[in-house]
C-alpha cells in the first residue's frame, strides 16, 4: 500500500507529517482527509474565533503536495 | 487442551489483590473453575455480538478488544483488556453478547464455564463479590473513556488513555523500568479514541513531540510520567486501588 503524509496547516503554521499512513489510494487518502478535517475542526473552532485549517496530501516525505484535499475557515468578527 | 498455571494466573490474582484479599480457600475456587487454556492468533473474534457465550473468557497474555460496529463499517473500540482482565465476565448475567471481542495480539487465553461461576455465587458470597467488583470496574472504565471523548481534546485523550493502559498493566505486573507492551496499530488506537486516522496520527505525534513517551514496535516507554498524567488530566481514583474488603 502506498503512504501518503498529510500535513495540517493551521492558519499559517505547518505541521509537516513525517510519518504518514498507508492506504489502499489516494480517494482512501482524501476520504481520511475529510474525516481528519471535521474532527479536528471541532478543536480548533472551538478555541479560535478566527481560524483556517487546511491538509494537504504527499506521497513523498519531502516533496510537494499532490493536493489541497480539505480546508476550512471559521471568522467571528 | 490444558488448565492455566499459576504463573499464567498471576495477572489475574494480581489485580484482585490490588482491591481486595481474598483466603486461599477462595484462591483454589478460582483455579479450579478455570478451563482449558487457549492460543489465539492476532485478529481473531473471541465472542461476537449476538451470540450466546456458555463461558467467560480470562486473558492471560496478549491485548484483546471490545469493539462495536456500525454501518457504514466503522468500528469504535469500546475497551482493551490485558493478562489478567475477564474480557466477558458480564456474559454470565447478560447472555446474549451485546457487542463483540476480538483478539489485538496473539493471546493466551483460558475459558471460564458459566456453571462454574454459577457455582462460584452459590458457595463463594465474597467470591461473587469480588467478581462483581471486577464488572464494575468495567463499567467504571467505560465511565471515564465516556468523559474523555466527549469531553478532552484528541491530545488530552489520548494521553489519558495510555495514562490508564499504564496504570492496568502495572497492577498485572505487566510493566518494568516504565516499559509496558501496547500492542495496538495506529487503526486500532483510532478505533480506542474514536478517531480518524490522521487525527490519530496527528496526535499520536504531538505526543511523542512532549517527550513524556514513547511507543515502538507494540512497547510503550513511559519518560515522563508526571507530564503524561498532566496531559492527560488524569487521576486513577476511578480504578479504585484500595485493597478493602469488598
Amino acid at each position: 500500500m502506498p503512504r501518503y503524509y498529510f500535513d495540517i496547516i493551521e492558519n499559517d503554521h505547518r505541521s509537516r507529517d513525517r510519518e504518514g499512513v498507508d492506504l489502499p489510494s489516494l480517494d482512501d487518502a482524501r476520504r481520511e482527509a475529510q474525516e481528519a478535517l471535521a474532527d479536528m475542526a471541532a478543536e480548533v473552532f472551538r478555541r479560535s474565533e478566527n481560524a483556517t485549517l487546511t491538509i494537504e496530501i504527499r506521497t513523498e516525505p519531502d516533496g510537494a503536495s499532490v493536493e489541497v484535499v480539505a480546508s476550512a475557515s471559521i471568522r467571528t468578527n | 487442551m490444558s488448565k492455566p498455571t499459576e504463573d499464567e494466573l498471576r495477572p489475574f490474582f494480581a489485580t484482585i489483590a490490588a482491591r481486595d484479599t481474598i483466603s486461599d480457600e477462595e484462591h483454589r475456587a478460582l483455579v479450579s473453575a478455570m478451563g482449558d487454556r487457549r492460543v489465539i492468533a492476532a485478529g481473531t473474534d473471541i465472542a461476537r455480538e449476538g451470540d450466546r457465550p456458555p463461558v467467560s473468557t480470562l486473558v492471560l497474555s496478549g491485548m484483546t478488544a471490545r469493539y462495536s460496529t456500525v454501518e457504514d463499517g466503522g468500528r469504535q473500540i469500546t475497551g482493551l483488556h490485558l493478562a489478567g482482565d475477564f474480557v466477558d465476565l458480564h456474559s454470565f448475567p447478560l447472555k446474549i453478547m451485546d457487542h463483540s471481542v476480538a483478539s489485538i495480539s496473539r493471546c493466551t487465553i483460558a475459558v471460564v464455564p458459566h456453571a462454574e461461576l454459577k457455582h462460584i455465587t452459590e458457595q463463594f458470597p465474597h467470591l461473587t463479590r469480588v467478581l462483581w467488583l471486577l464488572t464494575l470496574l468495567e463499567g467504571s472504565i467505560h465511565r471515564q473513556w465516556l468523559v474523555a471523548k466527549g469531553r478532552l481534546t484528541a491530545d488530552e485523550q489520548m494521553a489519558h488513555l495510555f495514562c490508564e493502559q499504564y496504570v492496568k498493566a502495572g497492577i498485572a505486573g505487566l510493566t518494568e523500568g516504565g516499559r509496558f507492551a501496547l500492542p495496538l496499530t495506529q487503526t486500532q488506537l483510532g478505533d480506542a479514541l474514536g478517531l480518524s486516522i490522521v487525527h490519530t496520527n496527528r496526535t499520536l505525534q504531538r505526543l511523542r513531540r512532549t517527550r513524556a513517551i514513547e511507543w515502538q514496535d507494540g512497547i510503550v516507554q513511559i519518560l515522563d510520567w508526571d507530564m503524561l498524567q498532566e496531559l492527560g488530566q488524569f487521576d486513577g481514583s476511578y480504578l479504585h486501588l484500595e485493597r478493602v474488603p469488598r
